[in-house]
């Protein structure tokens, strides 16, 4: 476990919602997908902090944030943790799919070096404000009019609306299930308890979001419904 | 007390849901030093997650409900018990039975297994003197018990079981309810520092019996530690601090 000082330099109002620039080491910097578990000095909990965007010296953390959380806290962070996004080499069509609030966990996979190559359209329950320029958005209910288009899914999906997954089965078919899912959800332990409030159903047997996850093969999910 | 050699040193373990079924040296706590480890809960079959599983803050607190899932035990007896053998501190087997002969069936398992100093054992809310006599009985044998009492009903039941064959009483998370955004209430399990002062009475009266104490209940600073072994406790348990990273 690796636990290091870091600090809320900035708090954004952007891509809908209170999002925090966290100072702190590179190497405390989650990949997509991952997290870093965050303790202010007054919280009785951590909360998990995803990549919005990489920076020089830290990271800007997806919206929400705590709405105490003010510039200059200083945070105790553990991480990177979990298992983030690994997208495949050879795609050429990606398809966001942000079925929570925000699209913000998504947007580092438009940073990598896959995009180059890769054509990237983003479907979104909300209008996500923010965007790059060069990202072309739909609502989620036209997914059905690309789901063949797409060679893999990567989707942000908070754990109260898993039941969407049946909906995405039925518009997808059975052929094809290529993708991950970051699925959110509280996560008091932060993985060092097991405590089991993150449990979510992986095929035949129960996961750990903050351990197993938070990113789940899209079949593997689809599996359970 | 008794014939077992079960000794704390330091008098700080963890309490039993807090850090999974195996200790990990890499804690920061663990690196300054516990004196027992204690699983999480194991019951003897597989225990399936909570349908409605929440983690919901209150001032000073948080309740939580997750339904104590635990892949059964000898799914953990399986995955686990070389780490617990390798460790240097002693291991405490927190255990969930629903009867007397669940329990007897886990400790009978247990005491074969080289690593495995103590069994704590997990008691209801709603439970009897009564009916924890009757786990207490189906839990002895080689493996001293420790009896976790729930917050609420620790007085009744510790006074109540005084000449019990245990080795020491622990305290538990009290439940209580909270209104959901939803609507409805949802009941859990309650932690949080808001809890100490309540922990901390509790087992000051407890530790006036012959029964040994181990305090537990909102410890969130280090010198509450020093506070529950001031007023007897001969240990004290860590809850959902361990989940801070940190004091």
């Amino acid at each position: 476990m690796r636990i290091v000082e870091g600090r809320v330099r900035e708090v954004r109002e952007i891509y809908g919602g209170r999002a925090a620039v966290i100072a702190c080491p590179a190497r405390s910097v989650p990949a997509p997908g991952q997290y870093c578990l965050a303790v202010s000095e007054q919280a009785i909990l951590g909360i998990p902090l995803f990549l919005a965007e990489s920076l020089s010296d830290g990271f800007l953390a997806s919206p929400p944030i705590p709405s105490d959380w003010q510039p200059g806290m200083p945070l105790r962070l553990s991480g990177p943790l979990g298992k983030g996004f690994h997208l495949p080499q050879n795609i050429l069509r990606l398809a966001l799919v942000a079925a929570g609030d925000s699209a913000a966990c998504l947007l580092p996979l438009v940073n990598t070096d896959l995009a180059k190559q890769t054509a990237i359209t983003l479907f979104s329950k909300i209008p996500q404000p923010d965007l790059p320029v060069y990202l072309e958005a739909y609502p989620l209910t036209s997914l059905s009019e690309f789901s063949h288009w797409a060679d893999f899914l990567a989707i942000d999906l908070p754990e109260e609306r898993m039941g969407w997954l049946e909906e995405l089965h039925a518009i997808l078919g059975q052929t094809n299930l290529h993708g991950q899912v970051l699925v959110h959800s509280a996560m008091p332990c932060g993985g060092l308890g097991a405590c089991g409030v993150c449990a979510v159903p992986v095929g035949r047997k129960w996961k750990l979001i903050c351990s197993d996850g938070p990113v789940f093969d899209l079949a593997s999910l689809l599996e359970r419904s | 007390m008794p014939k077992y050699d079960l000794v704390f040193a330091p008098p700080v373990m963890n309490a039993a849901g807090s850090l999974g079924f195996s200790p990990k040296s890499h804690h920061p706590l663990l690196q300054g030093g516990l004196g027992a480890f204690v699983t999480n809960p194991i019951s003897l079959g597989q225990r399936t997650p909570a349908n409605q599983r929440i983690c919901m803050e209150f001032d000073r607190g948080f309740l939580l409900h997750s339904g104590h899932p635990n892949p059964g035990l000898s799914s953990v007896i399986r995955r686990y018990a070389a780490s617990w053998q390798g460790t240097r501190i002693p291991v405490i087997a927190h255990l969930l039975g629903q009867s007397a002969q669940e329990v007897q069936q886990m400790v009978r398992r247990l005491e074969r297994r080289v690593g495995v100093s103590a069994i704590e054992l997990g008691l209801a809310n709603d439970c009897t003197p009564a009916a924890a006599s009757e786990l207490i009985q189906a839990a002895q044998g080689e493996l001293p018990v420790i009896l976790r009492l729930p917050l609420e009903i620790a007085i009744m039941l510790g006074e109540a079981l005084q000449v019990a064959p245990v080795y020491a009483f622990s305290l538990g998370a009290p439940r209580g309810s909270m209104n959901q955004a939803k609507g409805g209430l949802v009941h859990g399990r309650l932690y949080g520092p808001g809890l100490f002062p309540l922990a901390l009475a509790i087992t000051e009266r407890l530790a006036k019996g012959v029964v040994p104490v181990i305090g537990a209940g909102g410890i969130y600073q280090p010198d509450q530690i020093e506070t529950m072994l001031a007023v007897g406790a001969t240990a004290v348990q860590l809850d959902a601090v361990l989940w801070r990273l940190g004091w």
